[in-house]
């Protein structure tokens, strides 16, 4: 079957171009996939969105030289990028948010960029008050390589259980970030 | 931290946001989330730092680990016709620790394989060059087949039997979208939530095993052997109405209501399907699978229609008698003690309408040696071959009577013997049989007497 094969090789861009745009990348790798997250909330779709966004931002720093702001430059292609994924797998019948409040939510997180960095300060804070177990559960839960599946089989449970435990875990740092930025501690 | 310690499991919010995270959010969820989101700019706020979290919960556990793996996550998009999205993963690779300079990155690509075709029937054709490359299937590939059974195993352990004519897309690792044909699902329950999309709906697979279909001028359907499955009409219908189905139900997609509407199971089509499983493939006619069977053989076809029943008996089993079978040239041929056979019986039945005739063509993936269908030697090979649990009862002219005609039985085998045409006929009360026999290993004495 026809495929267009795309490549990110040295030749293409010049190898200091490429070491570039990685360092740049995986400085804003973070907000950008928080803010992919933000639209399309689902792991593996947010996956594909990133992988996407990376295809395009390579292809838009090879064109026209690296950005002023990448992290800004990067965070509007992957809402772009967002937006039309969406509207794809609409069409396919996946349960989407609407325009309207899709809209609302890239509006309030694209405003909270500096309280979200804030928030995830708190949230190494967090993580450091938690049990070594809890935390390296997160830790290979929420990995690049992580598989749930993968884990929950590591650790004899099923993946029902592993979600619901995760679930928990994420609710109470929820608050303790909470109780952070309100000023008390956790 | 125990469930009575989680003070958010009752928050609404929260609850639909990890619904939304674990990719859960059902139609009703949505707009429950969004009339919550409507209530001002806090539930907004609330909702983008809690989700939030799960973006810097990735970060934290990404930081952890070395910039080597943080490169190897970058993967590349292909693009494909008909804008299905398709991927490439070019993983960069670190070669040196060297830091002097970053002139060792190098990437390399493959494209995203998520399936690959594990067996095809003998029927099976794909439409020129609309197929896999190599047997591999792709994110974005377009499955066009114009006749027999594929099968494709997924990475996450999905199993798809696709029936054609058929033109399937490869939409993600965990959906495929039918255009038309006939699919059979088997999701083991860590790739629930596979999904099978097509113009009429969604259907999302909470662990089990079921049936799509879905041909030219013929409404949807759907019928679940085994589990469950959530079924989302199409958008365009403009109903968010979802329903379940579970073990034994079925429905279908009425163009006119614009909505999902129950309806009888499709046990022929699953047949069909399991008699592709068992190597054989129905060309034409009413040839229905009969796995478990026990008590007398029905007086009238299980599906209401003149046709056969296809009966699985003794498989590889090592005769202790000996029988005689006819070979493809209709000779007799006596299999000794010793030798292994595999038998499967053929039993024809009408509709207790009057006179009855049913006809079929069946494939099969290895040789049929032989039959036995003299009412005489399908007797005396029953208490062998037959099973325990059924009562093979002689009733009035249960052997063929093969002879030229019109009103005769007929039997025919392809050279290689993979092929059959079969008709009988026979009245109202009268039923026909016939085994079909497959030596499996000749006994080692050397012929019986």
């Amino acid at each position: 079957m026809r495929r267009t094969e795309i490549k990110i090789d040295a030749d293409e861009g010049g190898e200091e171009l490429q070491a570039q745009f990685l360092r740049s990348l995986r400085d804003a790798q973070g907000a950008l996939y928080g803010c992919i997250l933000a639209l399309v909330p689902a792991g593996s779709d947010a996956d594909e969105v990133f992988q996407e966004t990376v295809w395009v931002l390579w292809k838009e720093y090879q064109a026209e030289g690296p950005p002023i702001n990448f992290s800004a430059w990067s965070n509007s292609v992957a809402r772009n990028i967002a937006r039309g994924y969406i509207r794809r797998e609409r069409r396919r019948g996946r349960v989407q948010l609407s325009e309207a409040h899709l809209n609302m939510i890239a509006k309030v997180h694209a405003g909270s960029s500096e309280l979200l960095e804030l928030r995830q300060e708190m949230l190494r804070h967090c993580l450091g008050h938690m049990s070594d177990g809890d935390r390296a559960l997160l830790m290979s839960c929420y990995g690049p390589e992580a598989s749930i599946h993968v884990v929950a089989r590591k650790q004899g449970q099923t993946t029902a259980s592993l979600y619901s435990r995760l679930k928990r875990l994420r609710h109470r740092l929820f608050e303790c970030v909470n109780r952070r930025m309100s000023g008390r501690n956790p | 931290m125990t469930q009575a310690d989680d003070h958010l499991k009752d928050d609404p919010l929260i609850a639909l946001a990890d619904l939304a995270l674990e990719g859960r959010l059902t139609r009703e969820d949505a707009l429950e989330l969004e009339e919550l989101l409507d209530g001002g700019l806090g539930a907004v706020q609330r909702y983008v730092q809690y989700v939030g979290l799960q973006a810097a919960l990735h970060a934290e556990a990404a930081a952890a680990v070395d910039e080597d793996d943080f490169l190897t996550r970058i993967q590349s998009i292909e693009q494909r016709r008909r804008m299905m999205t398709s991927w490439k993963i070019a993983a960069a690779v670190m070669a040196c620790a060297c830091l002097m300079s970053f002139t060792v990155y190098k990437f390399a690509t493959w494209p995203w394989v998520v399936a690959s075709v594990v067996e095809t029937s003998s029927q099976f054709e794909w439409k020129k060059g609309e197929q896999p490359v190599d047997g591999q299937v792709r994110i974005g590939d377009q499955l066009h087949m114009t006749s027999g059974f594929a099968d494709l195993r997924f990475l996450n352990g999905a199993q798809i039997s696709v029936r054609g004519p058929a033109l399937l897309d490869v939409v993600s690792a965990k959906e495929v979208r039918l255009e038309y044909g006939q699919v059979l699902l088997n999701v083991p329950g860590d790739a629930a939530g596979f999904a099978v999309s097509t113009p009429d709906g969604r259907l999302v697979d909470l662990g089990t095993q079921f049936l799509v279909s879905r041909n030219t001028g013929v409404r949807t359907g759907a019928t679940v052997r085994q589990g469950l499955i959530e079924i989302h009409p199409d958008e365009k219908f403009g109903t968010s109405e979802t329903r379940r189905l579970a073990t034994n139900e079925a429905a279908v997609f009425d163009p006119g209501k614009k909505r999902w509407v129950d309806a009888p199971p499709d046990w022929e089509s699953l047949s069909t399907f399991d008699l592709k499983a068992l190597g054989f493939e129905v060309l034409s006619g009413n040839v229905m699978y009969v796995p478990t069977f026990s008590g007398p053989l029905p007086e009238k076809h299980l599906s209401g229609k003149p046709g056969f029943h296809m009966i699985p008996e003794r498989q590889s089993y090592r005769l202790t008698e000996t029988i005689r079978m006819r070979d493809r040239e209709g000779k007799i041929v006596p299999l000794g003690p010793g030798t292994i056979v595999t038998s499967f019986m053929l039993d024809s039945a009408g509709d207790r309408n009057g006179d009855w005739t049913a006809s079929t063509t069946v494939t099969s993936k290895l040789p049929i040696s032989g039959v036995i269908y003299e009412l005489g030697e399908l007797w005396i090979a029953n208490d062998q071959l037959g099973l325990s649990g059924i009562k093979y009862d002689p009733t009035q002219g249960a052997g063929l009577e093969l002879k030229n005609g019109p009103g005769g039985d007929t039997l025919s085998f392809s050279p290689d013997g993979r092929q059959m045409d079969l008709s009988v006929s026979a009245s109202e009360l009268e039923r026909d049989q016939i085994r079909l026999i497959f030596v499996v290993d000749p006994a080692k004495e050397g012929p019986a007497k």
